[in-house]
Protein backbone atom coordinates (compact mmCIF):
# COMPACT_ATOMS: atom_id res chain seq x y z
CA UNK A 1 0.00 0.00 0.00
CA UNK A 2 0.91 3.39 -0.77
CA UNK A 3 0.02 6.69 0.64
CA UNK A 4 -0.71 9.22 -1.59
CA UNK A 5 0.48 12.78 -0.40
CA UNK A 6 -1.90 15.72 -2.09
CA UNK A 7 -0.69 17.25 -5.09
CA UNK A 8 1.07 20.38 -4.01
CA UNK A 9 -0.83 23.08 -4.45
CA UNK A 10 -0.70 25.40 -7.87
CA UNK A 11 1.48 28.65 -8.04
CA UNK A 12 -0.83 31.03 -9.22
CA UNK A 13 0.28 34.34 -10.76
CA UNK A 14 -2.50 36.85 -10.36
CA UNK A 15 -1.15 39.84 -13.47
CA UNK A 16 -3.45 43.08 -12.80
CA UNK A 17 -3.58 45.71 -14.69
CA UNK A 18 -2.72 49.16 -11.93
CA UNK A 19 -3.62 52.61 -12.41
CA UNK A 20 -4.95 54.98 -10.89
CA UNK A 21 -6.39 58.49 -12.91
CA UNK A 22 -5.42 61.72 -12.09
CA UNK A 23 -1.88 60.42 -10.34
CA UNK A 24 0.32 60.16 -12.86
CA UNK A 25 1.05 56.83 -12.90
CA UNK A 26 0.84 55.29 -16.04
CA UNK A 27 -1.35 51.81 -16.41
CA UNK A 28 1.01 48.84 -15.92
CA UNK A 29 1.09 45.20 -15.53
CA UNK A 30 1.93 44.02 -12.10
CA UNK A 31 2.22 40.28 -11.35
CA UNK A 32 1.40 39.16 -7.49
CA UNK A 33 2.28 35.02 -7.01
CA UNK A 34 -0.56 33.52 -4.89
CA UNK A 35 -0.36 29.89 -3.33
CA UNK A 36 -4.19 28.01 -4.81
CA UNK A 37 -6.09 26.88 -1.59
CA UNK A 38 -8.75 24.45 -2.27
CA UNK A 39 -11.78 25.96 -3.36
CA UNK A 40 -10.43 29.25 -3.66
CA UNK A 41 -12.11 32.30 -5.78
CA UNK A 42 -10.71 35.66 -7.15
CA UNK A 43 -11.96 37.30 -4.54
CA UNK A 44 -10.00 35.19 -1.63
CA UNK A 45 -6.64 35.29 -3.79
CA UNK A 46 -7.09 38.96 -4.07
CA UNK A 47 -7.64 39.67 -0.36
CA UNK A 48 -4.57 37.17 0.48
CA UNK A 49 -2.77 40.08 -1.89
CA UNK A 50 -4.33 42.63 0.04
CA UNK A 51 -3.27 41.09 3.15
CA UNK A 52 0.26 40.24 2.57
CA UNK A 53 1.45 41.42 -0.51
CA UNK A 54 0.08 45.07 -1.39
CA UNK A 55 -2.51 47.06 1.05
CA UNK A 56 -2.94 49.57 -1.67
CA UNK A 57 -4.41 47.72 -4.10
CA UNK A 58 -8.04 48.78 -5.01
CA UNK A 59 -10.92 46.30 -5.77
CA UNK A 60 -14.61 46.05 -4.56
CA UNK A 61 -16.35 43.18 -3.11
CA UNK A 62 -19.12 43.39 -0.67
CA UNK A 63 -20.92 40.18 -0.35
CA UNK A 64 -18.70 37.64 -1.87
CA UNK A 65 -21.84 35.73 -2.75
CA UNK A 66 -23.08 37.05 -6.41
CA UNK A 67 -25.60 39.08 -4.86
CA UNK A 68 -24.14 42.52 -4.21
CA UNK A 69 -22.77 42.80 -8.14
CA UNK A 70 -19.45 45.32 -6.85
CA UNK A 71 -16.44 43.06 -8.08
CA UNK A 72 -17.38 42.63 -11.84
CA UNK A 73 -14.13 42.76 -13.39
CA UNK A 74 -12.11 41.35 -16.72
CA UNK A 75 -11.01 37.88 -15.92
CA UNK A 76 -8.22 36.81 -18.71
CA UNK A 77 -10.38 39.61 -20.96
CA UNK A 78 -13.81 38.19 -19.83
CA UNK A 79 -16.37 40.20 -17.99
CA UNK A 80 -17.47 38.29 -14.90
CA UNK A 81 -17.99 38.16 -10.85
CA UNK A 82 -14.66 37.97 -8.81
CA UNK A 83 -16.19 35.74 -6.13
CA UNK A 84 -18.27 33.49 -8.39
CA UNK A 85 -14.83 32.75 -10.09
CA UNK A 86 -13.24 29.68 -8.77
CA UNK A 87 -9.48 29.52 -9.52
CA UNK A 88 -9.47 25.95 -9.99
CA UNK A 89 -11.14 27.04 -13.24
CA UNK A 90 -8.85 28.93 -14.60
CA UNK A 91 -5.41 28.47 -16.15
CA UNK A 92 -2.25 29.60 -13.49
CA UNK A 93 -1.77 33.05 -15.16
CA UNK A 94 -5.30 34.94 -14.11
CA UNK A 95 -5.03 38.71 -16.32
CA UNK A 96 -7.42 41.08 -14.08
CA UNK A 97 -8.33 44.33 -15.35
CA UNK A 98 -11.01 47.21 -14.41
CA UNK A 99 -14.34 46.73 -16.68
CA UNK A 100 -13.99 49.07 -19.50
CA UNK A 101 -16.93 52.08 -19.94
CA UNK A 102 -17.39 52.50 -16.77
CA UNK A 103 -15.55 55.66 -14.69
CA UNK A 104 -12.14 53.94 -12.94
CA UNK A 105 -11.56 54.65 -9.76
CA UNK A 106 -7.91 52.81 -9.77
CA UNK A 107 -6.65 49.60 -10.30
CA UNK A 108 -9.77 46.79 -10.58
CA UNK A 109 -12.11 49.54 -9.18
CA UNK A 110 -14.77 51.01 -11.11
CA UNK A 111 -17.73 53.33 -10.41
CA UNK A 112 -20.58 51.23 -11.99
CA UNK A 113 -23.31 53.27 -9.57
CA UNK A 114 -22.74 56.26 -11.75
CA UNK A 115 -23.59 54.57 -14.90
CA UNK A 116 -26.12 52.71 -13.58
CA UNK A 117 -27.90 55.74 -11.86
CA UNK A 118 -27.55 57.54 -15.44
CA UNK A 119 -29.32 54.79 -17.57
CA UNK A 120 -31.99 54.30 -14.02
CA UNK A 121 -32.65 57.85 -14.91
CA UNK A 122 -32.82 58.07 -18.32
CA UNK A 123 -35.46 54.82 -18.68
CA UNK A 124 -37.37 56.04 -14.86
CA UNK A 125 -36.60 52.44 -14.18
CA UNK A 126 -39.55 52.69 -11.35
CA UNK A 127 -43.18 51.85 -10.76
CA UNK A 128 -45.43 54.34 -12.38
CA UNK A 129 -48.75 54.71 -10.59
CA UNK A 130 -51.23 57.52 -10.51
CA UNK A 131 -52.50 56.49 -6.98
CA UNK A 132 -50.47 56.57 -3.96
CA UNK A 133 -50.46 53.37 -2.96
CA UNK A 134 -53.53 52.01 -0.37
CA UNK A 135 -51.74 51.97 2.95
CA UNK A 136 -53.91 50.30 5.28
CA UNK A 137 -55.45 47.71 2.50
CA UNK A 138 -54.39 44.19 1.35
CA UNK A 139 -51.71 44.30 -1.49
CA UNK A 140 -53.90 43.45 -4.76
CA UNK A 141 -53.24 39.59 -5.53
CA UNK A 142 -50.99 38.52 -8.40
CA UNK A 143 -50.28 35.25 -10.03
CA UNK A 144 -47.62 33.06 -8.98
CA UNK A 145 -46.52 32.53 -12.65
CA UNK A 146 -46.24 36.16 -13.63
CA UNK A 147 -44.58 37.61 -10.05
CA UNK A 148 -42.01 34.33 -10.72
CA UNK A 149 -41.29 35.93 -14.33
CA UNK A 150 -41.28 39.39 -12.92
CA UNK A 151 -38.62 38.17 -10.36
CA UNK A 152 -36.72 35.99 -13.18
CA UNK A 153 -35.81 39.55 -14.36
CA UNK A 154 -35.34 41.61 -11.25
CA UNK A 155 -32.96 39.01 -10.53
CA UNK A 156 -30.16 41.52 -12.46
CA UNK A 157 -27.82 42.67 -9.86
CA UNK A 158 -26.56 45.69 -11.75
CA UNK A 159 -22.93 44.48 -11.65
CA UNK A 160 -22.16 46.08 -15.54
CA UNK A 161 -20.56 42.83 -17.09
CA UNK A 162 -22.72 43.05 -19.82
CA UNK A 163 -22.25 46.72 -20.07
CA UNK A 164 -18.32 45.95 -20.19
CA UNK A 165 -19.43 42.86 -22.69
CA UNK A 166 -21.53 44.68 -25.36
CA UNK A 167 -20.06 45.94 -28.59
CA UNK A 168 -22.71 48.12 -29.08
CA UNK A 169 -21.64 50.24 -26.64
CA UNK A 170 -18.15 50.90 -27.96
CA UNK A 171 -19.94 52.65 -30.87
CA UNK A 172 -23.04 54.40 -28.71
CA UNK A 173 -22.20 55.87 -26.00
CA UNK A 174 -25.51 56.73 -24.95
CA UNK A 175 -26.83 53.01 -25.11
CA UNK A 176 -28.67 51.75 -22.41
CA UNK A 177 -27.50 48.51 -22.74
CA UNK A 178 -29.15 44.89 -21.83
CA UNK A 179 -29.29 46.08 -18.59
CA UNK A 180 -31.56 48.99 -19.73
CA UNK A 181 -33.84 46.97 -21.91
CA UNK A 182 -34.03 44.14 -19.09
CA UNK A 183 -35.30 46.65 -17.02
CA UNK A 184 -37.93 47.81 -19.03
CA UNK A 185 -38.61 44.72 -20.12
CA UNK A 186 -39.19 44.14 -16.35
CA UNK A 187 -41.31 47.00 -15.86
CA UNK A 188 -43.28 45.97 -18.84
CA UNK A 189 -44.46 42.79 -17.04
CA UNK A 190 -45.44 44.76 -13.82
CA UNK A 191 -49.28 44.84 -13.87
CA UNK A 192 -48.19 47.93 -10.58
CA UNK A 193 -46.78 49.59 -13.80
CA UNK A 194 -49.36 51.77 -15.74
CA UNK A 195 -46.98 53.00 -18.52
CA UNK A 196 -47.94 51.23 -22.09
CA UNK A 197 -45.76 50.44 -24.75
CA UNK A 198 -46.34 54.01 -26.36
CA UNK A 199 -44.73 55.59 -23.11
CA UNK A 200 -41.90 52.32 -23.96
CA UNK A 201 -41.34 53.41 -27.45
CA UNK A 202 -40.53 56.93 -25.96
CA UNK A 203 -37.93 55.53 -24.22
CA UNK A 204 -36.25 52.81 -25.68
CA UNK A 205 -37.79 53.51 -29.03
CA UNK A 206 -34.65 54.65 -31.04
CA UNK A 207 -31.00 53.48 -31.56
CA UNK A 208 -29.94 54.26 -27.91
CA UNK A 209 -32.59 52.13 -27.11
CA UNK A 210 -33.65 48.66 -28.53
CA UNK A 211 -32.99 49.02 -32.13
CA UNK A 212 -29.40 50.01 -31.04
CA UNK A 213 -28.56 46.51 -30.48
CA UNK A 214 -26.30 44.98 -33.11
CA UNK A 215 -27.59 41.49 -31.73
CA UNK A 216 -24.04 40.51 -30.84
CA UNK A 217 -25.42 39.18 -27.64
CA UNK A 218 -22.04 39.27 -25.18
CA UNK A 219 -23.89 40.46 -22.68
CA UNK A 220 -26.57 37.12 -22.66
CA UNK A 221 -22.89 34.88 -23.00
CA UNK A 222 -21.18 36.82 -20.23
CA UNK A 223 -24.01 37.70 -17.58
CA UNK A 224 -23.32 35.96 -14.37
CA UNK A 225 -26.72 35.33 -13.52
CA UNK A 226 -27.65 34.00 -16.52
CA UNK A 227 -30.52 36.44 -17.14
CA UNK A 228 -32.88 35.78 -20.62
CA UNK A 229 -31.44 39.06 -22.19
CA UNK A 230 -31.28 37.02 -25.74
CA UNK A 231 -35.33 36.57 -25.82
CA UNK A 232 -36.09 40.20 -23.59
CA UNK A 233 -34.11 41.98 -26.19
CA UNK A 234 -35.82 40.44 -29.06
CA UNK A 235 -39.16 40.48 -27.69
CA UNK A 236 -39.31 44.25 -26.91
CA UNK A 237 -37.52 44.53 -30.11
CA UNK A 238 -40.76 43.31 -31.97
CA UNK A 239 -43.29 44.66 -29.57
CA UNK A 240 -41.57 48.12 -29.75
CA UNK A 241 -41.49 47.63 -33.96
CA UNK A 242 -45.23 46.86 -34.01
CA UNK A 243 -45.04 50.30 -31.45
CA UNK A 244 -43.47 52.32 -34.21
CA UNK A 245 -45.48 50.90 -37.27
CA UNK B 1 -7.75 43.36 11.99
CA UNK B 2 -7.48 39.38 11.33
CA UNK B 3 -6.53 38.63 15.41
CA UNK B 4 -9.38 40.24 16.64
CA UNK B 5 -11.59 37.92 14.01
CA UNK B 6 -9.86 35.03 15.81
CA UNK B 7 -10.16 36.12 19.23
CA UNK B 8 -14.02 36.95 18.74
CA UNK B 9 -14.47 33.63 17.00
CA UNK B 10 -12.72 31.50 19.18
CA UNK B 11 -13.49 33.02 22.48
CA UNK B 12 -16.30 35.43 21.73
CA UNK B 13 -18.80 33.04 19.45
CA UNK B 14 -21.93 30.51 20.34
CA UNK B 15 -20.89 28.92 23.44
CA UNK B 16 -19.23 31.61 26.01
CA UNK B 17 -17.38 31.31 29.26
CA UNK B 18 -16.09 33.49 31.94
CA UNK B 19 -12.83 32.54 31.77
CA UNK B 20 -12.53 32.81 27.75
CA UNK B 21 -14.46 36.32 27.80
CA UNK B 22 -11.97 37.56 30.08
CA UNK B 23 -8.98 36.22 27.74
CA UNK B 24 -10.74 37.91 24.97
CA UNK B 25 -11.57 41.29 27.12
CA UNK B 26 -7.51 41.48 27.97
CA UNK B 27 -6.20 40.49 24.44
CA UNK B 28 -8.77 42.76 22.86
CA UNK B 29 -7.32 45.96 25.49
CA UNK B 30 -3.64 45.01 24.36
CA UNK B 31 -5.19 45.16 20.64
CA UNK B 32 -6.06 48.39 21.27
CA UNK B 33 -3.24 50.19 22.87
CA UNK B 34 -1.94 48.65 19.40
CA UNK B 35 -3.99 49.89 17.30
CA UNK B 36 -3.52 53.44 18.52
CA UNK B 37 0.17 53.75 16.92
CA UNK B 38 -1.52 51.91 13.88
CA UNK B 39 0.56 53.21 10.75
CA UNK B 40 0.43 52.37 7.01
CA UNK B 41 3.11 51.45 4.51
CA UNK B 42 1.25 52.62 1.26
CA UNK B 43 1.60 56.73 0.02
CA UNK B 44 -0.52 56.19 -3.11
CA UNK B 45 -2.56 59.24 -3.59
CA UNK B 46 -6.66 58.13 -4.12
CA UNK B 47 -8.64 55.52 -2.48
CA UNK B 48 -6.23 54.23 -0.28
CA UNK B 49 -7.83 50.87 0.83
CA UNK B 50 -4.83 50.30 3.74
CA UNK B 51 -5.95 53.90 5.01
CA UNK B 52 -9.38 53.38 5.71
CA UNK B 53 -8.55 49.75 7.43
CA UNK B 54 -6.13 51.39 9.79
CA UNK B 55 -9.02 54.10 10.58
CA UNK B 56 -11.69 51.45 10.91
CA UNK B 57 -9.86 49.18 12.84
CA UNK B 58 -9.51 51.12 15.95
CA UNK B 59 -13.29 51.32 15.91
CA UNK B 60 -14.06 47.97 15.23
CA UNK B 61 -11.65 47.19 18.30
CA UNK B 62 -14.04 49.48 19.99
CA UNK B 63 -17.12 47.42 19.41
CA UNK B 64 -15.59 44.16 19.77
CA UNK B 65 -15.01 45.23 23.35
CA UNK B 66 -18.02 46.61 23.72
CA UNK B 67 -19.58 43.25 22.68
CA UNK B 68 -16.58 40.94 25.00
CA UNK B 69 -17.19 43.36 28.07
CA UNK B 70 -20.88 43.33 28.09
CA UNK B 71 -21.03 39.62 27.65
CA UNK B 72 -18.47 39.06 30.33
CA UNK B 73 -20.69 41.28 32.71
CA UNK B 74 -24.09 39.34 31.44
CA UNK B 75 -24.06 36.11 33.67
CA UNK B 76 -27.21 34.34 32.42
CA UNK B 77 -27.87 33.01 28.59
CA UNK B 78 -30.72 34.93 27.04
CA UNK B 79 -31.43 34.51 23.00
CA UNK B 80 -27.89 34.11 20.84
CA UNK B 81 -25.55 34.91 23.94
CA UNK B 82 -25.26 30.98 25.58
CA UNK B 83 -23.34 31.43 28.62
CA UNK B 84 -21.87 27.75 29.21
CA UNK B 85 -21.32 28.69 32.80
CA UNK B 86 -24.63 30.45 33.15
CA UNK B 87 -27.29 28.53 31.17
CA UNK B 88 -30.44 30.02 32.55
CA UNK B 89 -32.35 32.94 31.58
CA UNK B 90 -31.94 35.41 34.58
CA UNK B 91 -35.51 37.69 34.04
CA UNK B 92 -34.82 38.47 37.55
CA UNK B 93 -31.50 39.89 37.20
CA UNK B 94 -30.53 40.57 33.95
CA UNK B 95 -33.90 41.74 32.05
CA UNK B 96 -32.28 44.98 31.17
CA UNK B 97 -30.71 46.25 28.05
CA UNK B 98 -26.89 46.97 28.17
CA UNK B 99 -25.94 50.68 26.83
CA UNK B 100 -21.80 50.82 26.47
CA UNK B 101 -20.52 54.34 26.01
CA UNK B 102 -16.92 55.01 25.87
CA UNK B 103 -16.56 58.54 27.82
CA UNK B 104 -12.70 58.51 28.37
CA UNK B 105 -10.88 58.54 24.79
CA UNK B 106 -7.45 56.90 26.34
CA UNK B 107 -9.52 53.94 28.26
CA UNK B 108 -9.52 50.37 26.91
CA UNK B 109 -12.97 49.72 28.49
CA UNK B 110 -16.28 51.01 27.56
CA UNK B 111 -18.59 51.95 30.41
CA UNK B 112 -21.84 50.10 31.01
CA UNK B 113 -24.69 51.13 32.13
CA UNK B 114 -28.00 49.12 32.17
CA UNK B 115 -31.49 50.25 31.53
CA UNK B 116 -34.63 47.85 33.02
CA UNK B 117 -37.45 47.11 30.43
CA UNK B 118 -40.73 47.28 32.26
CA UNK B 119 -42.57 44.33 32.44
CA UNK B 120 -45.67 45.92 33.34
CA UNK B 121 -46.28 47.34 30.04
CA UNK B 122 -45.27 44.55 27.73
CA UNK B 123 -47.84 42.70 25.51
CA UNK B 124 -46.19 39.92 26.09
CA UNK B 125 -44.73 39.60 29.18
CA UNK B 126 -41.65 37.22 29.42
CA UNK B 127 -42.00 33.13 29.67
CA UNK B 128 -41.16 29.98 28.02
CA UNK B 129 -42.41 30.17 24.45
CA UNK B 130 -42.50 26.30 23.83
CA UNK B 131 -39.16 25.19 23.49
CA UNK B 132 -36.06 24.77 25.46
CA UNK B 133 -35.89 23.96 28.72
CA UNK B 134 -38.06 25.28 31.34
CA UNK B 135 -35.87 27.11 33.78
CA UNK B 136 -35.69 30.84 33.53
CA UNK B 137 -35.39 33.01 36.67
CA UNK B 138 -38.57 34.53 36.59
CA UNK B 139 -39.26 38.49 36.76
CA UNK B 140 -41.30 39.66 39.96
CA UNK B 141 -43.45 41.75 37.87
CA UNK B 142 -43.87 38.99 35.07
CA UNK B 143 -46.91 36.93 37.14
CA UNK B 144 -49.06 40.10 37.60
CA UNK B 145 -48.32 41.45 34.47
CA UNK B 146 -49.57 37.79 32.63
CA UNK B 147 -52.60 37.99 34.92
CA UNK B 148 -53.87 41.25 33.39
CA UNK B 149 -52.87 40.47 30.32
CA UNK B 150 -55.41 37.48 30.40
CA UNK B 151 -57.93 39.82 32.15
CA UNK B 152 -57.72 42.22 29.53
CA UNK B 153 -58.50 39.71 26.89
CA UNK B 154 -61.44 37.67 29.00
CA UNK B 155 -63.08 40.99 29.05
CA UNK B 156 -62.59 41.83 25.31
CA UNK B 157 -63.51 38.18 24.39
CA UNK B 158 -65.93 40.36 22.25
CA UNK B 159 -64.14 42.92 21.04
CA UNK B 160 -62.47 43.69 17.65
CA UNK B 161 -58.83 43.03 17.87
CA UNK B 162 -58.27 46.95 17.68
CA UNK B 163 -59.95 47.23 21.05
CA UNK B 164 -58.05 44.85 22.77
CA UNK B 165 -54.50 45.70 21.27
CA UNK B 166 -55.63 49.15 22.27
CA UNK B 167 -56.38 48.00 26.04
CA UNK B 168 -52.95 46.23 26.26
CA UNK B 169 -50.42 48.90 24.37
CA UNK B 170 -52.40 51.83 24.21
CA UNK B 171 -49.85 53.78 22.21
CA UNK B 172 -51.79 54.06 19.08
CA UNK B 173 -51.28 58.47 19.32
CA UNK B 174 -47.14 57.88 19.26
CA UNK B 175 -47.51 56.16 15.45
CA UNK B 176 -47.21 59.26 12.68
CA UNK B 177 -51.07 59.68 11.78
CA UNK B 178 -50.51 58.14 8.19
CA UNK B 179 -49.75 55.21 9.88
CA UNK B 180 -52.76 54.82 12.47
CA UNK B 181 -55.17 53.32 9.71
CA UNK B 182 -56.53 50.08 10.77
CA UNK B 183 -55.13 47.73 8.10
CA UNK B 184 -57.04 45.20 6.55
CA UNK B 185 -56.05 41.33 6.63
CA UNK B 186 -56.93 38.46 4.20
CA UNK B 187 -60.07 36.89 5.11
CA UNK B 188 -61.23 39.26 7.16
CA UNK B 189 -64.34 41.55 6.53
CA UNK B 190 -64.67 44.66 8.29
Amino acid sequence: MTTSSPPAPRRLTLRILRSLPGAGEAPHWQDFPVEEAEGMTLFIALSEIRALADPSLQFDFVCRAGICGSCGMLINGRPGLACRSLTRDLPALITLAPLPVFELIGDLSVNTGKWMRGMAERLETWIHASASPALTAVEAPMAPELAEAIYELDRCIECGCCVAGCGTLRMREAFVGAVGLNKIARFRLDPRDERSDDDYYELIGDDTGVFGCMSLLGCHDVCPKGLPLQTQIAFLRRKMALQGV
Amino acid sequence: MSRMQDIMTDKVGIFRRGDLLQEAVTELQELLLRSRRIGIATRRAGSNPELVSAYRVQKMLKLALCVAWGALQRTESRGAHYREDHPRRDDAGWLRRTLACWPDPAGTLPRLDYEALDVSRMELPPGWRGYGARDAIAHPATAARAAEVAAIRAAGAQADRFTIQNALMPWEDLLPAPFRGRNARLGETS
